[in-house]
């Protein structure tokens, strides 16, 4: 059964476009973020590569490049200075050649002042505490004294200061970056610095941590101003670490201080690393650490925290709230499929049950009924249209044998109850001992006032071993099919009609001698209506199917032959096949009986029907004459013909059927005692 | 005034079914189908007659012309319209393709219809004009 309704429905047009927004809000917001990092590492300061470590001009890289600072924003500042180096008072930019050496993003930091001390440690002191801080500068949100802004306050004139930011502002205009970050949050990072610096055991981690790759860092800060081709990322630790112990530097206020912590920063780029990442205030750095290690890395969790750090959280509330509206939509479209699913299911296991109802009420048969080897099969419609077809086999006294085939018109749970009524009943008329026709004759009128307004095809026939003959009768049925005879083609002319048609049937009968073996094969219409590409299956094709496949013929592999060609089967598929076995080479030969009344003998088919048996223009006049007199004396014409060996013999009897008249039944009489 | 009750399209595109209704004249009506009457397209007929009954019409012609099939289920139509008719009122099927009067004969039902080439002769048939001769 196949998952027909797997396939979920597409999410319903709000999710979808619920979706679409919240992509492009993130979008929009990452694309508005300029690259800051490409801009800042080529303007690295020659100047800068020279400076010894106590001038702290040591090109240090930038900490991450998602801090740069763009990203930051509004808290932001002094990172663009360094490749902005034009304006910085203290002079020329970092050159190239300490650009590969640091990293992308390096450190505006080192490119500035050289000489103004105060004003270089000051604009320094707030890059350093910029750096690891930033993210969290918002957060801290206390207000504790800064040294930095001590140092600021001692700096100088105030007009210097001014000049100095104006350069600033200038400078971030240029680079696009936010405004600076206010003197209370850079008290509040600096003094969460001053904390982080002060603690004792990043040595100890270090001693752990150290990883392979600080040898390279110990040699790392001289040769970086070389523009040494060690990693970036070796550089770069190397930079920060620099950068906080300068910072520790700047607190304690002694140049000294630095060298004697020179060695510990030499180890604590490697353990920066694992520091970092247990500090939570440098948790971007150990953020921005990783990823540097690799590029393709390093590029994503920039842009992300720069959308993170960027986006304001209204607009977050929003993403948030359309997300959830898309995975709502999802959800719901999800649950109605399967719902679909369901239902489909439950349908087809309808349909099955109504095939199988119709195959539980077919009877089964006896493999050999004499010399006869009997097979019956049947195949449900595939589709609302099953059910209706039905069969019956069963031995007659003398041993003959009776075949029953039909088709119920109307489908499903409507048409069963009617093929059982249709089964019994014909079956009753025949085990009485009414020859085909006469029986259909009878039960017509009976059966349909109980089918109501379905109408029911059926072929009855009975097959006699001694004479080698099969009657049969059809009531808008097609003719059963032989194979191994020299056949010709029934008379389809004049066919009687189906039981339900308010028309008289049983009018027609035929019987075909069967000399040698054979197969006769009854049918519905369903296996011949079967599609196909050239269109339907049809009787030619049929009878192709079945003389491939004669010498092991049955029922069940003829229903299969056909359905394996068939594209499609609207109809159900019955069949019933005969193998009749020995025989003599004999001519074979059919006798055609027709029953007409008044006004049959007024149509233009039972011309056909004279003109297909095979008759002359004159023998079709003289016959008519005589049925018609015989008519109007009985009321109705038999005509006999005789077809095979030789010429057609006709003969007009009058109607040798009883009439079993139906009596009215009376509504409910009262019986008076 | 010719009314296009039902279009139906195979998944090639192709106009499957088509069925239409008009009035020639006072009371009398002709249903045009074409394409496959079969299961699917039945239910159309059915409705057609049924309105064609309700309006009153007495003289029916079922133009089968352009149908290039027809299976039980519309045959069944056909058949129930047939015997619901009141008395009085003329039905006539005018179709002249092989494939269709073959249906009509094997299935024995040419005896239940007036089936005749042409639309006129159908015309004339329900009009009055001659007598069934199927």
């Amino acid at each position: 059964m196949a998952r027909r309704t797997r396939a979920l429905a597409p999410p319903a047009p709000p999710a979808s476009m619920a979706l679409a927004l919240s992509i492009l809000c993130a979008l929009l917001l990452s694309g508005s973020l300029p690259p800051a990092s490409a801009k800042h590492s080529p303007n690295k300061s020659p100047a800068e590569a020279p400076a010894p470590p106590a001038t702290a001009d040591v090109p240090i890289a930038e900490p991450s490049p998602s801090t740069t600072p763009a990203v930051k924003g509004p808290k932001r500042r002094g990172q663009g200075r360094g490749p902005n180096a034009p304006a910085g008072p203290g002079g020329g930019q970092a050159a190239g050649p300490e650009a590969p050496a640091v990293g992308a993003g390096k450190p505006e930091r080192g490119t500035k002042t050289r000489s103004a001390g105060s004003r270089a440690d000051k604009r320094r002191a707030r890059k350093n505490a910029e750096e690891p801080g930033e993210l969290t500068t918002s957060e801290a949100g206390q207000t504790p004294a800064s040294v930095v802004g001590q140092a600021q306050a001692q700096s100088g004139a105030k007009s210097r200061r001014e000049r100095e930011r104006e350069r600033e502002r200038r400078r971030r205009e240029r680079h696009g970056e936010g405004p600076r970050e206010s003197r209370k949050e850079r008290e509040a990072r600096e003094a969460r610095e001053h904390e982080e610096a002060a603690r004792p055991p990043v040595p100890q981690a270090v001693a752990a941590a150290v990883a392979p790759g600080s040898p390279p860092a110990v040699t790392t800060p001289p040769t970086q101003t070389a523009g040494s081709p060690l990693p970036k990322i070796v550089g770069e630790h190397a930079a920060r670490s620099t950068g906080a112990h300068r910072a520790v530097r700047v607190r304690s206020g002694a140049g000294v201080v630095r060298s004697s912590v020179a060695p510990v920063a030499v180890t604590v780029p490697a353990a920066l690393p694992a520091a970092s990442q247990s500090n939570a205030p440098r948790r971007h750095v150990a953020a921005h650490k990783p990823a540097r290690r690799t590029g393709a890395g390093a590029q994503l969790v920039k842009t992300v925290t720069r959308i993170i750090g960027v986006v304001p959280p209204l607009l977050w509330l929003l993403v948030g709230v359309l997300g959830l509206l898309a995975a709502a939509f999802a959800v719901s479209s999800r649950m109605a499929a399967r719902r679909a699913g369901a239902l489909a299911r439950q349908r087809q296991a309808l349909l099955e049950d109504v095939g199988l109802m119709q195959a539980a009420l077919l009877p089964e048969l006896p493999a050999r009924l004499g010399p006869v080897a009997t097979t019956a099969a049947y195949r449900p419609a595939s589709g609302p249209a099953a059910g209706g077809d039905f069969y019956d086999v069963f031995g007659l006294a003398d041993g003959q044998l009776a075949v029953i085939v039909g088709d119920v018109s109307g489908h499903g749970r409507e048409a069963l109850p009617h093929t059982t009524l249709l089964r019994f009943t014909l079956r009753a008329y025949m085990e009485a001992g009414l020859a085909p026709r006469e029986s259909l004759r009878a039960a017509a009128p009976i059966l349909q006032r109980q089918l109501g307004g379905s109408f029911a095809t059926v072929v009855l026939a009975v097959y006699n071993p001694r004479e080698r003959t099969l009657t049969y009768a059809c009531a808008g049925h097609p003719h059963p099919l032989l194979t191994g005879l020299p056949a010709d083609a029934p008379i389809t002319a004049c066919s009687a009609p189906p039981i339900g048609a308010d028309r008289t049937t049983g009018t027609r009968q035929t019987v075909v001698s069967i000399p040698g073996a054979a197969v006769v094969c009854f049918y519905t219409d369903g296996v011949i209506e079967a599609r196909v590409d050239e269109g339907l299956f049809g009787v030619e094709r049929l009878a192709g199917s079945l003389g491939a496949i004669s010498e092991t013929a049955t029922a069940g592999s003829l229903l299969d032959r056909v359905s394996a060609e068939a594209q499609r089967r609207p109809d159900d598929m019955a069949a019933c096949l005969l193998r009749i076995e020995g025989g003599s080479e004999r001519p074979a030969i059919m006798t055609e009986e027709l029953e007409l009344d008044h006004a049959e003998l007024g149509r233009r088919r039972v011309r056909r029907f004279l003109t297909a048996a095979g008759l002359g223009e004159l023998e079709i006049e003289q016959t008519l004459d005589s049925a018609r007199r015989m008519a109007e004396a009985h009321g109705s014409a038999l005509l006999n013909l005789r077809l095979g060996d030789g010429p057609p013999e006709v003969s007009v009897t009058h109607d040798n059927v009883a009439p079993l008249r139906v009596r009215s039944i009376a509504r409910s009489q009262e019986v008076a005692l | 005034m010719q009314a296009v009750r039902d279009n139906q399209t195979d998944l090639s595109g192709t106009i499957a079914f088509v069925i239409g209704q008009r009035e020639i004249a006072h009371d009398t009506s002709v249903i045009s189908v074409e394409g496959d009457l079969d299961l699917a397209s039945a239910p159309d007929l059915k409705w057609a007659l049924g309105d064609m009954q309700a309006a009153g019409a007495r003289h029916v012609v079922v133009d089968l012309s352009r149908v290039t099939f027809i299976d039980s289920t519309a045959l069944g139509v056909l058949v129930g319209a047939q015997r619901a008719l009141d008395p009085g009122i003329r039905l006539a099927i005018a179709c002249s393709d092989e494939n269709v009067l073959r249906i009509f004969e094997l299935t024995g039902l040419d005896c239940m219809f007036e089936i005749v080439p042409t639309l006129e002769q159908a015309l004339e048939f329900v009009h009055g004009s001659t007598t069934a001769a199927g």
